[in-house]
């Protein structure tokens, strides 16, 4: 069949996958005139086909669909890693409490004694501590007097 | 991509806190280690424990006012402890285990051979945790307190320790 130069060639870059949608359209426009040939025909029909897609809007209700959908999604997967690290935290922590709920005393004045003593302890290690210090001090202080 | 930094974040926040936790109770893995070791005598008051001790009444010269206002303030104690030739042993190995550097320096003192460890985590004015660590030739002592422990008040019970020691050697003199 006869086309002009500029048909053809766009016809064989169309063919050949390499059209922007600019030559699309001019090819559109082409074969939008009177003519019978199959060409024409397959392309008077993309034409309708675009129209009628710009007429009735479903793309961005199925898009909508699957925006929503992904974000359900995403909430889902976030409540379950929470449930699940929640649940892994719980466990280990369940299992540690378990572990040394076991109170050694069950008389209070046992765990009471028991506490005066640990307490006595730390004081004493405070307050020896704290004149261990102060006897350094003492001797290191001759030595100061000197430096004076 | 979004999602993906939230998942990140999340997974990231989780991962902290199951490490914190972990950190924070090095010293329960500690005592576990020994739970069931004879040669360690073990002591655990749990904070309910503490709450019927600190109901205890005042009468009597059973109970120390001094001991119990304290006490009042207290959580928990964990004491290990152990008498024998391995000491040091244990006592080095306690150091190495527990992070020591969560907890601020309050004393470090050599004794003669004994070393003395006293180190408290602070939760702005408050101590919330101390924690004693002795080390000699022949006694190892491993000692954590919680709660909201006042050190002037613990300081100050040490004349209350030289009182029974007066009153003990008078009764002994008394049975003399």
């Amino acid at each position: 069949m006869d086309f002009p130069k500029s048909t053809q060639e766009l016809l064989e870059k169309y063919w050949a996958a390499e059209t922007t949608p600019e030559e699309e359209a001019q090819l559109r426009a082409a074969f939008q005139k009177e003519d019978k040939s199959a060409y024409a025909a397959y392309f008077q029909f993309l034409h309708a086909e675009s129209a009628q897609e710009m007429a009735a809007p479903v793309a961005p209700i199925r898009q909508t669909r699957v925006v929503v959908l992904r974000r359900a999604m995403s909430i889902a997967a976030t409540v379950l890693v929470l449930v699940v690290a929640g649940f892994m935290i719980q466990r280990t922590m369940m299992k540690d409490v378990n572990h040394i709920s076991a109170d050694s005393y069950k008389d209070p004045m046992e765990a009471y004694e028991e506490a005066k003593q640990a307490l006595l302890l730390v004081s004493e290690k405070l307050n020896s501590s704290r004149e261990l210090a102060g006897e350094q001090l003492a001797k290191t202080q001759p030595y100061i007097e000197i430096i004076k | 991509m979004k999602h993906a930094i939230k998942f990140f974040m999340i997974a990231a926040v989780t991962a902290f806190s199951t490490l914190s936790y972990s950190q924070s109770d090095a010293i329960q893995k500690y005592f576990d280690k020994y739970m069931n070791d004879e040669r360690f005598d073990m002591v655990f008051i749990s904070p309910k424990m503490f709450e019927v001790v600190s109901k205890i009444e005042l009468e009597g010269d059973n109970v120390d006012p001094e001991i119990m206002e304290i006490i009042k303030e207290l959580k928990g104690l964990r004491v290990l402890s152990y008498d024998g030739p391995e000491a040091m042993t244990y006592y080095n190995e306690a150091k190495e285990k527990i992070n020591l550097n969560e907890y601020e320096e309050l004393v470090v003192a050599r004794d003669g051979d004994e070393n003395v460890h006293i180190r408290v985590k602070e939760s702005g004015d408050i101590v919330s945790e101390l924690l004693l660590l002795v080390g000699g030739k022949d006694e190892f002592a491993l000692l954590s307190f919680v709660g909201n422990v006042d050190l002037k008040k613990v300081g100050k019970l040490g004349k209350l320790l030289d009182i029974e020691h007066v009153d003990q050697l008078e009764k002994i003199d008394k049975k003399n």
